[in-house]
């Protein structure tokens, strides 16, 4: 069998039937753009409920054994634990994290914007943000905090006021408060906002006791830092076996881990989007096996000829993964390019980091391949019931 | 030398057991190298079935049959598969890659063949090969026409350079003109006979029109499944 007859074959299918050609480039295009948005919005999921945990000075984390995400304000546990975990053998230090969700007021229009602080005492610091170093000293103040200037909405200009004016105030909802307390915003940091809350602000513990009356020995994570050398998964089973039961501890790399399989697994959201990138996945095909279908059926009779004549299975087969293997070429460099240009507008209306690393670009170029695969499978599938014996009238 | 086409109590029967349908009955029947062969009978008698199992399309229920020395009753599939790329099919509608132009619809009947190492020289031979084919059967003009340009009989005549142009040792052909006016019907199986002839193939085809009996070298008439003699068919000339 000639080599070149099946692509001058599909070739000319695709030209011949060029409107179904294209309807199934466009299909397939939007297909590679849902499944990309799919992906990016997911990873940017992933790396915003990561940012706070990614920048927490530590090697062992400790947390309540009720704790399931960083999100929103999680269980607390006694800060006496962290010192028990301080006599575990390797362990350097522990610190106290406090972690706070609540909606913040801006005096200047009354809107209100949800917030996360992070409180922790500035002589024993929990992130490693050299602005946050930085600006240790002026966290002692009373009601002085940080703000995130990557913040969403109104936070942008309220950092905008910090870099022009050196100072802003905002007004924090606190159920423990009769009066909305204020922050004083002495500074920004840049982190980023996370996917459901707007913006972060960064504290001290007294002050947090301050604004939120959030008792100091009440710790949401203890930071824990491990002398040079020692095993963080070992380090964090002994102090888990330490704690027995009052509190669980993680390695670093098994904390952020748990920390993404959060949204990946037991949040609707992190489902959602892997549903979506199936979905990209199922409409992509549904547009390769309606082109090829529409091809294969409008040569039913031809191809039972070419049966006849002793063309093998795999002649079709090459003939049906040459023409979905076309319309993946066709479309793959402008979806991707649409893409980028959707991740930009995203971006800029979420302040949320949406980036095509290689590695989503070529999962979800594999993503394609598996598509157009199982559609030319239903194609094949299609043309070995075509039977010769039907060209006898 | 065995015969193209040899077949011994050849019986078909569509269905089982108390509702099966006889098709073919025992028919005896033996074509020799080069001849031309029309099947004849009026509808239901058996004709197309007969051509699907020449063509080793169909196995039969009983009987001795051989192909081109193939027996296509115990025969593997791979074998049946190799055995079709040997012989040459036309059928009522020409099925024509409309894609394709009418040189490369020519060539598609030689790029199978081809798998078998029959020796159509590469691809410059191959359109070579269908360059004189479509000579052969006055359409080199048309060779880089579109199929949807020419009229029926031309398509189907381009239909029989496609199964020709493989050189194959048997032609199976269903009512190729059937749907064509008698003048373009006459020109095809004229063709049709005259290619044969030169390659030295057998043809065995179905027809209903009896004024083209007279380019048949022999005439098998079909009646219930059965091969009625022809001296007590009337109107039976051949």
């Amino acid at each position: 069998m000639s080599a070149a007859f099946p692509f001058l074959l599909a070739r000319r299918q695709l030209r011949f039937r060029i409107g179904t050609a294209l309807g199934a480039l466009a299909g397939v295009t939007v297909a590679i753009v849902l499944m990309f948005t799919q992906v990016g919005f997911r990873n940017a999921l992933y790396d915003s409920a990561l940012q706070i945990p990614a920048n927490l000075d530590g090697d062992v984390f400790v947390v309540s054994p009720y704790y399931a995400s960083m999100t929103f304000t999680p269980p607390w546990f006694a800060r006496t634990l962290l010192h028990e975990a301080e006599a575990v053998p390797g362990v350097r230090d522990a610190r106290a994290m406090h972690l706070f969700t609540a909606q913040v007021r801006l005096p200047e229009n009354g809107r209100h914007l949800s917030v996360t602080i992070v409180a922790f005492d500035p002589a024993r610091p929990v992130l490693r943000l050299p602005e946050i170093e930085a600006a240790l000293p002026a966290l002692g103040l009373p009601r002085a905090a940080l703000l995130d200037r990557l913040s969403r909405h109104d936070y942008r200009r309220v950092a905008e006021a910090i870099r022009h004016e050196g100072s802003a105030e905002v007004l924090l909802h606190a159920p423990t408060a009769t009066l909305a307390p204020v922050i004083d915003l002495v500074g920004t940091f840049a982190m980023g906002p996370s996917f459901t809350i707007d913006g972060m602000i960064v504290t001290s513990d007294l002050n947090l006791y301050r604004l939120a009356g959030i008792p100091l020995d009440r710790v949401s994570v203890g930071v824990v830092r491990a002398e040079p050398g020692t095993d963080p998964v070992a380090l964090a089973r002994m102090i888990e076996e330490r704690l027995a039961g009052r509190g669980r501890a993680f390695a670093r790399a098994d904390f952020l881990e748990h920390e993404r399989a959060y949204y990946a697994t037991r949040t609707p959201i992190g489902v959602i989007f892997n549903i979506g990138l199936g979905v990209g996945v199922i409409v992509g095909m549904v547009f390769v096996v309606q082109a090829l279908h529409a091809m294969v059926s409008a040569n039913v009779g031809e191809y039972a000829v070419l049966v006849a004549l002793g063309y093998r299975p795999a002649f079709f087969a090459a003939l049906v993964l040459l023409i979905a293997a076309a319309i993946v070429a066709g479309t793959f460099l402008p979806a991707t390019l649409i893409a980028l240009g959707v991740f930009n507008l995203a971006a800029d209306a979420t302040s949320l980091r949406l980036e095509m690393e290689p590695a989503d670009v070529a999962a979800v170029f594999g993503l394609v391949l598996l598509m157009a695969a199982l559609a030319a499978f239903v194609a094949v599938r299609r043309l070995g019931r075509v039977d010769p014996l039907s060209l006898f009238e | 030398m065995t015969p193209p086409i040899l077949a011994e109590g050849l019986t078909h029967r569509f269905g089982e057991g108390p509702h099966a349908r006889r098709v073919l009955d025992g028919l005896d029947l033996t074509v020799a190298a080069g001849t031309f062969v029309l099947v004849t009978g009026p509808s239901g008698s058996g004709k197309t079935t007969l051509l699907t199992i020449l063509g080793g399309l169909r196995t039969p229920t009983a009987g001795r049959v051989e192909i081109l020395g193939v027996p296509v009753g115990t025969a593997r599939r791979a074998e049946i598969a190799r055995l079709r790329r040997r012989i040459g099919f036309v059928f009522q509608r020409h099925n024509l890659l409309r894609p394709l132009t009418v040189v490369e619809n020519v060539e598609a009947g030689l790029h199978a063949a081809d798998a078998d190492g029959n020796g159509s020289g590469g691809n410059g031979g191959i359109r070579a090969r269908a360059l004189a084919m479509l000579e052969a059967v006055g359409l080199a003009a048309h060779a880089h026409a579109m199929p949807d340009s020419l009229s029926g009989g031309e398509q189907q005549r381009v239909a029989v350079a496609r199964a020709l142009v493989r050189r194959p040792a048997l032609v199976i052909a269903d009512e190729p003109t059937a749907s064509l006016d008698h003048a373009a019907g006459r020109m095809v199986v004229d063709r049709m006979k005259s290619l044969s002839a030169q390659i030295g193939c057998s043809v065995v085809m179905t027809t209903h029109d009896d004024r083209l009996y007279a380019f048949a070298d022999r005439r098998i008439h079909l009646e219930d499944g059965r091969i009625v003699p022809l001296s007590t068919h009337p109107g039976a000339q051949t």
